[in-house]
């Protein structure tokens, strides 16, 4: 079957399962082991689907979407959303805790005090 | 009328490139209220040098936080200090020395621990129609999402007992602090009282003031904020 494979699934597959087999050894390594197995879904998923484009045509037609590149253009498009509200969250955090710092050196700077 | 034992009034500003203004603002504060706290939010203009030997506690913060983080470094600090009343006044001159005694009034009777300044129920000085306009539609929107009624939301001049001060945590460091105050009022069940008081628009304040887009803003990043923290 491999000489069936275009130029861009040659470039693609095996970086996508380069970066597969990196999330598995993370997962083995057991740091991060959540977000890790998150990943190897995601790459497999992906190569998968460079792999054999029918599939997300398939997928797409059974839930009413067009063309396959339509459902992964939604998909990429809702999973964008979500990382700007995870960032903008994480930023809130992050925002929160400079003040906390600003004001502790303002409060502990003796020499501001009343002259 | 010198009761005898003077309750230990603070005054609390925030201030921000405010070096044109500021200095007569403290100067009137301090004819009549001796302990004026200034935070000085990082400014970039000569405000600092515009309070040099100012009999005013001038704290500062390194990087600029946003008038809410501001406000509260002084309520901290006027508290740590032994303050009996806070008072929040705005550092652009928009506000009346006079007014202050009005607000602390009912604090000191017992009568509720929270005053917030209303120009709506009192005078104010050539304010902008579109000015009227976005303040009147805040407080609508106050009304539906804080559920409390008040006919002034953005009004910097307030007072709080040391009780009503220790309850307030601001954490929305820029404008939207205004709202959060209220928010904070009313979930503690604060006892507050809108008392009327005159803002002055001069061209200045209404430079350094906000744009009537901000209020879009800020409604934006109230309803945000609440459902991500």
């Amino acid at each position: 079957m491999l000489h069936h494979l275009n130029p861009f699934q040659w470039i693609v597959v095996p970086l996508l399962s380069l970066l597969f087999l990196h999330s598995l050894v993370l997962m083995a390594r057991g740091r991060h082991r959540r977000s890790a197995a998150v990943r190897a879904l995601l790459w497999f998923a992906a190569a998968a689907a460079v792999l054999r484009p029918e599939m997300t045509a398939q997928i797409a037609k059974a839930v009413g979407i067009g063309r396959g590149t339509d459902l992964v253009l939604y998909l990429f498009i809702i999973a964008c959303l979500g990382a700007a509200l995870y960032f903008y969250s994480r930023i809130l955090k992050l925002e929160t805790a400079i003040t906390a710092l600003v004001r502790q050196a303002a409060l502990q700077d003796k020499s501001q005090t009343k002259s | 009328m010198t009761p005898l034992t003077a309750p230990k009034i603070f005054v609390v500003m925030a201030a921000y490139n405010e070096a044109e203004a500021i200095r007569p603002v403290v100067d009137s504060l301090l004819s009549a209220y001796p302990q004026v706290v200034v935070v000085d939010d990082a400014s970039t203009d000569r405000t600092v040098e515009a309070l040099k030997d100012s009999p005013v506690y001038l704290l500062r913060h390194c990087v600029n936080r946003g008038q809410g983080a501001a406000l509260q470094t002084g309520l901290e600090f006027a508290l740590s200090r032994g303050a009996e009343i806070v008072v929040t006044f705005d550092a652009d001159g928009q506000h009346d020395v006079k007014d202050i005694a009005a607000m602390v009034g009912p604090l000191l009777a017992g009568e509720c621990e929270v005053t917030l300044g209303s120009r709506f129920l009192g005078k104010t000085e050539g304010m902008p129609l579109t000015r009227r306009l976005i303040l009147r539609a805040g407080v609508l929107f106050t009304r539906v999402f804080s559920r409390i009624r008040v006919s002034d939301i953005h009004n910097g001049l307030r007072a709080f007992s040391c009780r009503a001060a220790a309850h307030i945590h601001l954490e929305m460091d820029r404008m939207a602090h205004a709202s959060e105050i209220l928010d904070q009022i009313q979930q503690s069940g604060l006892r507050y009282r809108e008392v009327p008081v005159t803002i002055r628009y001069t061209s200045y304040s209404i430079g350094k003031g906000q744009s009537s887009w901000n209020a879009v803003r800020i409604a934006l990043e109230l309803l945000l904020r609440r459902k991500l923290v």
